[in-house]
């Protein structure tokens, strides 16, 4: 049926979709409040199926590398696969192999965790040398950055308080004050700008996401 | 090349070398730096310390296992002190390793050995709910209709908790644990606009300390009780509750650390203003 096919039938769902769920929170109608809940819940469900979905992707995106032996990469997809499908096993099995789930759990908490908590700890070294790189007056901006980066340490140190008991003080005072009047700003024109992105999507403005996969 | 110039051009591998002193130090030598609780911290524990038997809280609970040395001691004490207080608790993970990160904080947090509690009837675990902000509108709104098993295997008729927890408007209060991919607007828009959890509701959060900041301009507006985050919000917390752990411990690294990139910071700009003063002199 090509009326199902082309990207205006996914707009229209879009459209439907998103206007029911805007309007949700302004009209206090049980039945349609519940249609609308259904439609959430069935959310929940569909992004279950594209985390599956980007598994397979992500299956897709290696073999692709390892078929045309990428240079330097190759035997990283490779292990990437390896592991990916030796998880989801260990995954699917623990829920039906009595004796699985304990392995899954080792899997998890004593492997993959400490080695994920070591790979992200290396960055605070990455930090200290951007920080002694960049965090320079070359500017007013960067030099105002600078300042409020120190005060904040001496805030989130537990030793700020010591060396000067006013030093936290004035780092909460950022915080409280410049801090949540420009981030204020930021959220609420982030806000706007996904309005307008929306509402162009609702009307089918916005067709980027639609036509991707060759529609009219 | 002056001294200055050499400072700025310094090696990274030279700035590595005493970043790990620095971490080795009160490892080594603990030196016991006394903690200043926050009002942020002091709010969060009176707020979950008015909770009592009669009160049920849902808990979203889970954090990438990455964050675990930074936001461990911080969860374990929040978890204790929840459970020390009585109240009946619905977990629940939007993060996919929030069940690896609920398996390792009950297992040192030992809820029935510690606190008396029983699974199923003072406290549940629903598991990992894909979606996101979706999946916190769905459990605002109707949570049998989006699980219908615990993340064991259990049906919810099974659990005498949840016979009387169908949607937010069964329970007292919200607690997250968990990271924030956004500014923290998205679960404003789930628990505070969608669920209605603002104002005498407001919701409670523990985060990594970077989110911090960015959640400031929600607790001004009352969609957020209290928001902490890191290893030192953890160790305030710690505290103020009595759980002691290992975030005290980690707040004297913390110390040694920032104090060093302070200095980073310092030296960096003497040498740099330095230099390029001494550059334009000699143009002259």
């Amino acid at each position: 049926m090509s009326i199902l096919k082309g990207p205006s039938a996914r707009i229209t769902v879009m459209a439907v979709v998103a206007i029911a769920v805007i309007l949700d929170l302004f009209v206090d109608i049980p039945p349609f409040n519940d249609a609308v809940g259904v439609i959430t819940t069935w959310g929940v469900i569909i992004s279950g199926f594209m985390v599956f979905l980007g598994g397979l992707y992500v299956v897709r995106f290696q073999l692709k590398h390892v078929i045309n032996r990428s240079p330097d990469q190759w035997y990283y997809s490779v292990w990437t696969i390896l592991i990916l499908v030796i998880t989801f096993a260990f995954g699917f099995a623990s829920l039906y192999v009595p004796g699985v789930k304990d392995s899954y759990s080792v899997f998890t908490s004593d492997i993959f965790g400490p080695l994920s908590n070591s790979a992200w700890a290396i960055i605070g070294f990455f930090f200290a040398s951007a920080l002694f790189r960049a965090f320079r007056g070359k500017n007013i901006y960067v030099a105002v950055f600078v300042v409020a980066t120190a005060f904040q340490i001496f805030e989130n140190a537990p030793v700020g308080p010591i060396i000067h008991p006013a030093l936290p003080l004035i780092a909460l005072w950022i915080r409280n004050v410049p801090n949540v009047a420009g981030s204020r700003g930021i959220v609420i024109g982030t806000a706007i700008g996904i309005i307008a992105s929306g509402f162009r999507t609702i009307i089918g403005a916005e067709r980027r996401g639609a036509m991707e996969e060759g529609g009219e | 090349m002056s001294l200055s110039e050499k400072i700025v051009k310094l090696d990274s591998r030279y700035v590595w070398l005493v970043m790990i002193v620095m971490y080795a130090i009160p490892i080594v030598i603990p030196l016991g730096i006394p903690i200043t609780v926050y009002e942020n911290t002091r709010t969060l524990y009176n707020r979950i310390d008015e909770l009592g038997p009669d009160d049920i809280i849902l808990c979203e609970y889970g954090i990438s296992l990455r964050y675990l040395s930074g936001m461990e001691a911080g969860s374990i004490a929040m978890t204790k002190h929840m459970f020390s207080t009585g109240v009946s608790i619905v977990f629940y993970s939007i993060d996919p390793e929030g069940p690896a990160f609920y398996g390792r904080i009950m297992g040192t947090v030992k809820p029935e050995e510690s606190f008396g509690v029983k699974y199923g009837e003072d406290y549940v675990y629903l598991g990992y709910i894909a979606g996101q902000e979706t999946a916190q509108v769905a459990m605002m709104r109707d949570i049998w209709g989006t699980v219908s098993i615990d993340n064991f295997g259990n049906k919810l008729e099974d659990l005498p908790l949840m016979a009387n927890v169908h949607s937010v408007d069964d329970v007292d209060w919200l607690m997250a644990i968990r990271l924030y991919g956004d500014q923290g607007e998205g679960s404003v828009r789930a628990y505070s606009i969608t669920g209605g959890l603002m104002g005498d509701k407001a919701w409670g959060t523990y985060s990594s300390g970077g989110i911090v900041a960015t959640l400031q301009p929600f607790v001004h507006s009352g969609h957020i009780i209290a928001a902490i985050g890191g290893i030192t919000g953890g160790a305030e917390y710690e505290n103020i509750s009595g759980f002691l752990g290992e975030g005290l411990q980690g707040t004297d690294i913390t110390s040694m650390t920032q104090m060093y990139m302070l200095f980073l910071i310092i030296v960096s700009n003497i040498a740099y203003f330095t230099s390029t003063l001494g550059g334009k002199g000699k143009e002259r």
